[in-house]
């Protein structure tokens, strides 16, 4: 085993900082073979705010992925969220400059580019542009341009951008703990959609929703091609807070009532029914009803599900997810939240697992996963082997590199 | 004469969430532990009644009659927030409304705009009420500005269309309430005063038309007072015990904040007090209490009056004041500020204002003390002296919730707040939605 074939993904989520060790075959799948994770701290709402204590965590979790591993860890790739990641659609067009009229490497370069130009923020960099589909001379559906002839070349893209400073951040975080590198940065949400779609359900359509502690990311695959994805600053924090404050109980009691009683399929026989955490006597006013737990869990997932379907609604793809919505993340564990999401969205819901990848079997099926999983298999399509690329990764791989080197010189 | 206005009869009806819960105070308190005997005797006995498209909520509810609206429209599961599908539900029920609110001399509405079914069905259910003869007030709520732009502007929406179709719109932003509760107020807080403010202006009213009077104010005057008053109708009460009670019920009540020291008063057209006090009350008390507010009045209004005697107000005096501007007054802001409960009248030192100086947050209402004591604070009623801009009143909010988020948002306190089409989703969501927990 060569160590040029480890990929490693590095998620620095809400709850927790997460680092999966993947070791990609020569017939290009991946296996994952290690896994570290450590409790975030200095992280909120997926962003980091306490560098130093955040940076203690990367270093931990680096170290638990060595071990679990065996391998050492020098670089790795980054997945990044937080309330400043923004997407748009767009179609860039261009006059084939290629000889003879055949659609050059560079013609579909200039017309991505040309895509993407407009609409960023200069506060903010382009993460992906994702490449949907091309026009050739006003020909629909062309799936590769290259090497056809024609005269105006146009594509469609899906760019999703973020602020430059925050996602520096999230590097230099990672910098931090030498010898660490960051190959390039990836869309959390579009992280988890490569670890649990196949490229079947991509065609069919999908939802895919990392509902994590801090945010909840979404992206939407219609036709195999990303439509349109987000970012709502809101997690399992939220529920916590919430259940927090409506009980008048401390958070990390609030926490822990969530995830040892909570669900958010309400029933009457949970009404008046007492509940108390396991080693806790409850006494007195002291008492917490399962009702009142449940109720207020109930409303915030709820509500945080609607406004995944506002966003939905809002790109009018909603009609075309043929395979369905996969929920993924830590909040994909709230008992009762497939019937929830399946309710909001009038469409079947599954747990995502990372069905695309191979190795810990046990991992693979944990939601709260998916996106690291994702992030390391963003990484192997990346590194190759370079005869069996994924149609979108050349693009992307340009893009990232692009953001990253423009960061690097800070 | 025991029970007056034996024939006025009187109907509460709380629309949707907020306004059941404001129903359900009334009847939870009773219209006074002491009025409960009288209750039984029938006669003008407020009749409540909860509508509600949803089914759950309304199955929680404390009243005695509940009006499912819409089952067929809303399937029991509420308006989801969108007041054409609450105006739908109630169109949907248009004969059973009718029905309720046939024969009926006066119907009081209390809703909290910004949701569907308060927000969509009252003002139908209002037009209803008007359209079979009675003398229609509605008591409605202005949503939080952390609740966002789509709530607030449905809101307003709401409180246009109301003003069209009602008598009288006594209209309290909750924003303001918030503030008023004091430093340590939750939003449940501010329910609860907006809530207890609803069943204190019913209260009021119905006391003055049930209770024996020295001066007797009957339901015709009432209906003088209000009707086609749909501009501006505001209302405070104050209560005084000891040797001049009438003085410090008059200064309490003038001092509340929607009296606004008198300001109001001065600009009205038609100025109601109803005063209720014990078998020891003297007309000359009754004369005082009068001319404090009177004094107050430039306009040359119409004053209605009455005194009504109540054993329980042995030693006190409560002093109710309805003050109303026409249609001419001012044309597209009816929002007034809340009056403060009978209890938290009674206290606290004065702290003066220069009028254009913004609230933040008023301090903590102290306990109640003995009469005679200064009143609250007087809190200037901002929306008049620095205009009507709509700027200027969404700048105004904002600062008032400003001390207080930092109770309401727990962990995500100090962070950059999650906002939504203008609502901060970091506010607890059943806060937001005014849904009780416990
Ligand atoms: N005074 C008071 N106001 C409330 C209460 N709950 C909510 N509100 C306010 O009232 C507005 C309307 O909320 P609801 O009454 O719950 O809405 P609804 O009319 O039932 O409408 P739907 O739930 O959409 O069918 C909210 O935006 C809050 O500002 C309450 O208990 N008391
Ligand atoms: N069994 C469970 N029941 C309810 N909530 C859970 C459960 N397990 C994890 N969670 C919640 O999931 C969230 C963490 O999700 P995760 O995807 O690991 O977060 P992040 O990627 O933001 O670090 C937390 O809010 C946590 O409370
Ligand atoms: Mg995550
Ligand atoms: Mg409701």
């Amino acid at each position: 085993m060569s160590r040029s074939r480890i990929v490693v993904g590095m998620e620095i989520g809400t709850s927790k900082i997460c680092t999966v060790v993947g070791e990609q075959r020569d017939d290009g799948a991946l296996a994952i073979i290690g896994i570290g994770e450590c409790p975030a701290r200095g992280v909120r709402k997926a962003e980091v705010v306490d560098l130093e204590t955040a940076v203690q965590c990367v270093h931990q979790s680096v170290a638990a992925a060595e071990d679990s591993a065996g391998v050492e860890i020098r670089s790795l790739y980054a997945g990044v969220s937080g309330s400043h990641i923004r997407s748009f659609n767009n179609r860039g067009i261009v006059p084939v400059q290629g000889e003879g009229g055949e659609i050059s490497d560079s013609d579909v370069e200039s017309a991505v580019r040309n895509a993407r130009a407009i609409n960023v923020p200069p506060e903010n960099a382009v993460l992906h542009s994702l490449c949907q589909h091309y026009y050739v001379d006003g020909q629909d559906g062309v799936l590769n341009p290259l090497g056809m002839l024609g005269a105006r070349l146009s594509a469609d893209v899906h760019v999703i951008h973020g602020g430059r400073n925050r996602t520096q951040n999230l590097i230099k975080c990672i910098r931090s703990v030498p010898p660490l590198e960051v190959n390039e940065v990836v869309f959390n949400g579009f992280a988890a959609a490569l670890a649990v779609l196949s490229d079947e359900q991509r065609q069919q359509g999908a939802l895919v929703i990392d509902m994590g502690g801090g945010t909840t990311d979404f992206v939407v695959y219609v036709g195999g091609a990303i439509k349109h994805s987000g970012v709502i600053a809101v997690g399992g924090d939220h529920i916590s807070n919430d259940v927090s404050l409506g009980l008048k109980i401390p958070c990390s009691r609030a926490e822990r009532l969530k995830v040892e009683h909570g669900t958010v399929a309400l029933d009457d026989s949970m009404k008046g029914k007492a509940i108390s955490l396991t080693g806790e006597i409850s006494i007195g006013s002291n008492v917490i009803f399962k009702d009142h737990l449940c109720q207020v869990m109930q409303l915030r997932a709820e509500e945080t599900l609607q406004l995944v379907k506002r966003e939905l609604d809002k790109s009018g793809f909603g009609e075309l997810l043929g395979a369905g919505v996969f929920l993924v993340g830590g909040c994909a564990h709230v008992r009762g939240i497939k019937d929830l999401a399946a309710d909001v969205f009038g469409l079947p819901v599954q747990i995502g697992s990372s069905q695309t990848v191979m190795g810990l079997t046990a991992a693979l099926d944990r939601p709260e996963y998916a996106a690291p999983i994702g992030i390391t298999r963003f990484g192997a399509i990346q590194m190759g082997p370079p005869k069996k690329r994924e149609s979108a990764g050349n693009v992307i791989g340009r893009a990232i590199y692009g953001l990253i080197s423009k960061m690097r010189m800070f | 004469m025991s029970v007056r206005e034996k024939n006025v009869r009187i109907l509460v009806l709380g629309v949707g969430g907020a306004g059941c819960n404001a129903v359900d105070r009334i009847a939870m308190d009773g219209l006074r532990p002491a009025d409960a005997a009288e209750n039984q005797s029938g006669g003008s006995v407020p009749h409540l009644v909860a509508i509600n498209t949803d089914s759950q909520a309304l199955s929680t509810s404390l009243c005695g009659e509940k009006f499912q609206l819409g089952i067929k429209t809303t399937f029991g599961l509420g308006a989801g927030g969108d007041p054409s599908v609450g105006r739908k539900a109630a169109m949907e029920d248009r004969d059973r409304i009718a029905e309720m609110v046939k024969g009926t001399d006066l119907v009081f509405i209390a809703a909290g705009l910004g949701g569907g079914t308060g927000t969509g069905a009252s003002p139908f259910i209002a037009q209803m009420a008007k359209q079979a003869g009675a003398l229609t007030l509605a008591f409605v709520t202005l949503p939080f500005e952390f609740e966002g732009d789509r709530r607030r502007d449905q809101a307003d929406a709401g409180l246009d269309e109301l003003k069209r179709v009602s008598d009288a719109v006594v209209c309290v932003p909750n924003d303001r309430l918030f503030a008023l509760a004091g430093d340590k107020a939750t939003v449940l807080d501010a329910f609860r005063a907006a809530d207890d403010l609803l069943a204190d202006g019913v209260r009021g009213i119905w006391r003055m038309l049930t209770k024996p009077g020295l001066i007797n104010l009957d339901f015709n005057d009432l209906r003088r007072a209000l009707e086609g008053r749909h501009d501006e109708t505001v209302f405070g009460i104050g209560e005084g015990q000891g040797d001049d009670k009438a003085a410090a019920a008059a200064f309490a009540a003038l001092n509340s904040p929607l009296l606004d020291g008198g300001a109001i008063i001065a600009e009205a057209e038609t100025i109601l007090v109803s005063l209720v006090g014990g078998p020891d009350l003297g007309l000359g008390e009754v004369q005082r209490a009068v001319s404090a507010i009177r004094k107050k009045a430039t306009q040359n209004p119409h004053i209605f009056m009455g005194a009504a005697i109540d054993e329980n107000f042995t030693g006190k005096l409560s002093m109710l004041v309805i003050a109303s501007r026409g249609a001419s007054a001012i044309a597209d802001d009816a929002v007034t500020s809340p009056l403060p409960s009978e209890r938290e009248l009674a206290a606290s030192p004065v702290v003066e204002r220069s009028p254009s100086e913004p609230v933040v947050a008023l301090p903590a209402p102290a306990p109640p003390v003995a009469a005679g004591s200064p009143p609250r604070p007087v809190e200037r009623f901002l929306e008049r002296v620095a205009g009507k801009a709509a700027t200027g009143k969404r700048e105004r909010a904002k600062q008032q919730t400003l001390g207080l988020e930092v109770n309401i948002k727990g962990r995500f306190d100090k962070l950059e707040p999650t906002v939504y089409e203008g609502e901060d989703l970091d506010l607890p969501t059943f806060l937001r939605r005014g849904i009780k927990i416990a």
